[in-house]
């Protein structure tokens, strides 16, 4: 077919191996350019890598910077003609090991700075007419928010992975664990995070 | 992992561990080892509660993640650069050609149609069409001349003659212009030849008109006979001509200014620019800007205006006028033949009978300077003395402090300027008659003085003047208009998700930015109102009140400015810190005071284009804007630290 030729299509893998590869594009966008495709990727995708960034290296002007060459990584990747299989779990890999790179200390991380965090308990106030509701819930909050930026980066590379609904295996794809490692930690962090435990 | 499943499972009478009821929870186990633990927990009340403590505490991680995090991990500079960066990394991979771009659109458009079901001899008479729409396409983007937009165009050209004024000591413009009102005959008073002076340093204004009726000095519509005994009432087109610039932003006495025009554009709320380029009658380029205001105008405002330029340097050669008027549209034409800048000793004392030093202390006894551009010697123009007393500089300072109570020093709304003869004259059209009458309530304590003249009128009593004059309406020209852009128009939607709030930021920018100019304006103008010689001579009282008013407007500048920044810091500069600029020393006299407000005024100025070039819109869809560099919030930080010295200043 003669339009064959102005194509540049991305090679990528069957459908049921390529999860999050064109999930995001609509039907009849398999002509886009690779510029396009990689602007479509990076609408869909980018929030949730940042706020993987963020919520596990801190920094998120950084986070934001690393996003960004994530997915400039991937137009290299795609422009140089290979395939992947996980796009998702690609572009998780490659701003995890970004930020692992750059963000060499691995220091305490708080979820929100205080200002922050005050401007959230007070719009929780504002979403529940309840009292103790309210209480019971700025109380859960502030828990949470305490044993998290005590978790170690292993357990919250882990955790914040499986909040973004990625199974074990590619949580160690991800990180470059071992899937019993990552079934250990996850464990653990639910240890550290149940209500009891406020230590 | 299996191992650790077997190990937990075969152990018959034991609990599965707590790790194992995690990896069933998650549907990480086989599904054999998923049915003996629900079987396990079918039976087991302790493993049952485990498991509902491990889903309970997975459910508050979950709604921990939605309400708190999610909302709030933001990235700071809203994705700010990927489309630029991605682009270069295309371009260096080989840039993709128009051709080629082409190509991809018609890939796109294509792609649609199944083409295996379209007869192949359609599909090869489609692609020839395609092919030649796409050699069209190519021949009319390459022949189309790239031109500036609307913001540069003005800048260029108010920068142009700023040069050209500066280049001359005590410099007097003098210009020639045809003006015509458009669509009656080009005879009798609807053309006629104006020639205006204006003295720069001594802020002083004359003008001639040549008609079928002879050439002579002519007063400005809005001043009385006695602001210039000598002078006759101006021609009725001439007077219109004056309504409508002063009731559209524009300065009568510098008709073709590209400031006054990028002030009645900044006037506008919605409208479209378009740049084109053409050619003069004597065959040089030029640029033409037509505006076009989107929102419904009232009566007596611009429905469209358009200022050529010439090329070459920049200079403003015409101004087009369309004013609706009387369910017509009444068109004018101002085309210069002559402009030049020439000193103010070249000029005759029939054009300024006074040296402007002298105006202050009284009539100069007479040295006459040499030959004048005078009128035609058929109408002599013999000069008079003033048959009131000249204004003193005090009297001014008063006059000025005055206005600004009444908030009137800001912009072109009302003027004071001096008389030929020394008087001085308060002079403008204002809105409404409220206004009117406000202006003069503040000026109450001068009205009797007999060396103030003043002339504030509504734009109705201005237009009511004109009617029955012989205005012949005209037809409307159909104009097509591009759509236009602002430079930070990706940024601002990016970050505001929406191109509404786009669109009010940037018209709130701009307002406000205009707001800061126009106290710069005023500062300026009150800086060199006055000469060294003149502030040494003003009575302590009369120099207090002209500090305080610089005080006041730089305090006015600075609150503006302050806002701006603070409006831009999370668009532009999200990680720059909240605190201000740090001001610096006080000014040690009147000296460091004025030089404080000259780098305050380029300064400020700099930053208002800035802001014009990034939130304005032009037809060429300008993507390049100073607006994010860290250099400019450095500006904005020293404009304030600027003001704030000559605020401090004693």
């Amino acid at each position: 077919m003669p339009l064959q030729l102005f194509r540049r299509k991305v090679a990528t893998g069957t459908a049921a191996e390529a999860r999050g590869s064109d999930e995001f594009l609509q039907p009849g966008q398999d002509v886009l350019t690779l510029e396009d495709k990689v602007t479509r990727y990076f609408e869909k995708l980018r929030d949730p890598v940042h706020r993987y960034l963020v919520a596990v290296f801190g920094q998120p002007a950084e986070a934001e910077e690393i996003t960004q060459e994530a997915f400039l990584q991937l137009y290299r990747t795609l422009r140089e003609g290979q395939t992947i299989n996980n796009m998702r779990a690609w572009l998780f890999r490659v701003a995890h090991n970004l930020a692992v790179n750059r963000v060499k200390s691995q220091q305490f991380v708080q979820l929100l700075d205080d200002e922050s965090w005050d401007e959230m308990r007070l719009s929780l106030s504002d979403a529940r007419p309840n009292p103790e509701q309210r209480l019971l819930e700025q109380e859960k909050f502030d828990r949470l928010r305490a044993q998290i930026a005590r978790l170690t980066l292993l357990e919250r590379q882990c955790l914040h992975l499986r909040t973004k609904g990625f199974r074990y295996r590619e949580i160690a794809e991800v990180t470059g664990l071992s899937t019993t490692t990552v079934a250990e930690t996850l464990y653990r962090v639910i240890g550290k995070l149940t209500k009891e435990n406020n230590g | 992992m299996d191992k650790l499943f077997q190990k937990n499972l075969s152990d018959e009478g034991e609990h599965p561990a707590r790790e194992t009821l995690l990896l069933f929870v998650d549907g990480e186990i086989s599904s054999k080892e998923a049915a003996q633990v629900q079987a396990h927990l079918e039976a087991c009340w302790h493993c049952r509660v485990r498991t509902k403590k491990i889903e309970e505490t997975i459910a508050d991680i979950i709604e921990f993640d939605e309400k708190v995090l999610t909302p709030r991990l933001l990235p700071p500079n809203n994705w700010r650069g990927f489309e630029q960066r991605l682009g270069r990394l295309a371009a260096e991979g080989g840039p993709r050609s128009l051709l080629s771009k082409w190509f991809g659109r018609l890939a796109r458009l294509f792609s649609a149609i199944r083409l295996s079901s379209v007869p192949r001899p359609l599909v090869r008479v489609a692609a020839a069409l395609a092919v030649a729409v796409i050699a069209v396409a190519l021949a009319v983007r390459f022949n189309r001349e790239t031109v500036v937009s609307a913001s540069e165009l003005l800048q260029k050209s108010s920068d142009a003659q700023a040069a050209r004024v500066s280049k001359t000591a005590q410099p007097v413009v003098h210009q020639q212009l045809i003006v015509r009102r458009k669509g009656a005959a080009l005879t009798g008073t609807d053309s006629f030849n104006w020639e205006i002076w204006n003295d720069t340093t001594g802020r002083r204004f004359r003008q001639s008109v040549a008609d079928g009726a002879g050439r002579r000095f002519v007063r400005a519509a809005a001043a009385d006979v006695s602001s210039d005994p000598e002078a006759a009432p101006p021609p009725p087109v001439l007077s219109e001509v004056e309504a409508v610039l002063l009731a559209n932003h524009m300065d009568p006495r510098r008709p073709l200014s590209p400031t006054a025009y990028q002030a009645w554009r900044n006037s506008l709320g919605q409208k479209q620019d378009e740049v084109t380029k053409s050619r003069s009658a004597d065959g040089a380029e030029v640029l033409i800007l037509r505006t076009v205001p989107t929102e419904p105008v009232g009566e007596g405002r611009l429905a469209e205006a358009a200022l050529v330029v010439r090329s070459e340097d920049w200079h403003p050669q015409e101004l087009r006028l369309k004013v609706p008027a009387e369910g017509a549209v009444r068109e004018y034409e101002l085309v210069e033949t002559s402009f030049e800048v020439v000193s103010l000793t070249a000029v005759g004392p029939e054009i300024f009978p006074e040296r402007p030093a002298e105006i202050a202390s009284g009539p100069a006894p007479g040295a006459a300077p040499a030959a004048s551009p005078s009128p035609s010697p058929a109408e002599p123009v013999s000069p008079t003395q003033p048959s009131r007393p000249a204004a003193s500089a005090e009297l001014e300072m008063e006059v000025l402090r005055l206005l600004s109570d009444a908030g009137a020093d800001l912009g072109e709304q009302v003027s004071v300027e001096r008389t030929p003869g020394g008087l001085l004259r308060v002079a403008g059209i204002v809105e409404t008659g409220e206004r009117k009458a406000e202006i003069l309530r503040a000026l109450g304590p001068v009205t009797d003085n007999p060396a103030v003249l003043i002339e504030i009128r509504t734009v109705a009593e201005a237009l009511a003047e004109k009617k029955g004059q012989g205005a012949k309406p005209a037809t409307e020209q159909k104009v097509e208009i591009q759509s236009g852009s602002m430079a930070a128009e990706s940024d601002l939607r990016s970050y505001f998700g929406g191109e509404e709030q786009a669109r009010a930021f940037a018209a709130r920018m701009v307002a406000r930015s205009r707001r800061a100019v126009s106290h710069l304006y005023t500062l300026k103008n009150l800086s060199t109102r006055f000469s060294k010689d003149q502030l040494q001579r003003l009575s302590p009282e009369a120099r207090g009140r002209w500090l305080s008013l610089l005080r006041s407007h730089a305090h006015a500048y600075r609150l503006e400015a302050e806002g701006l920044r603070q409006e831009l810091r999370p668009v532009f500069f999200p990680s720059a810190p909240q605190g201000g600029a740090a001001a610096g020393p006080t000014p040690a006299d009147i000296d460091g005071v004025v030089r404080a407000i000259d780098q305050l005024f380029a300064q400020g100025s700099a930053n208002d284009r800035v802001i014009l070039s990034a939130f304005t819109t032009s037809a060429q869809g300008a993507t390049v804007t100073a607006i994010r560099a860290p250099q400019f919030w450095q500006s904005l930080l020293d404009a304030e630290g600027l003001a704030a010295r000559i605020e401090s200043a004693q």
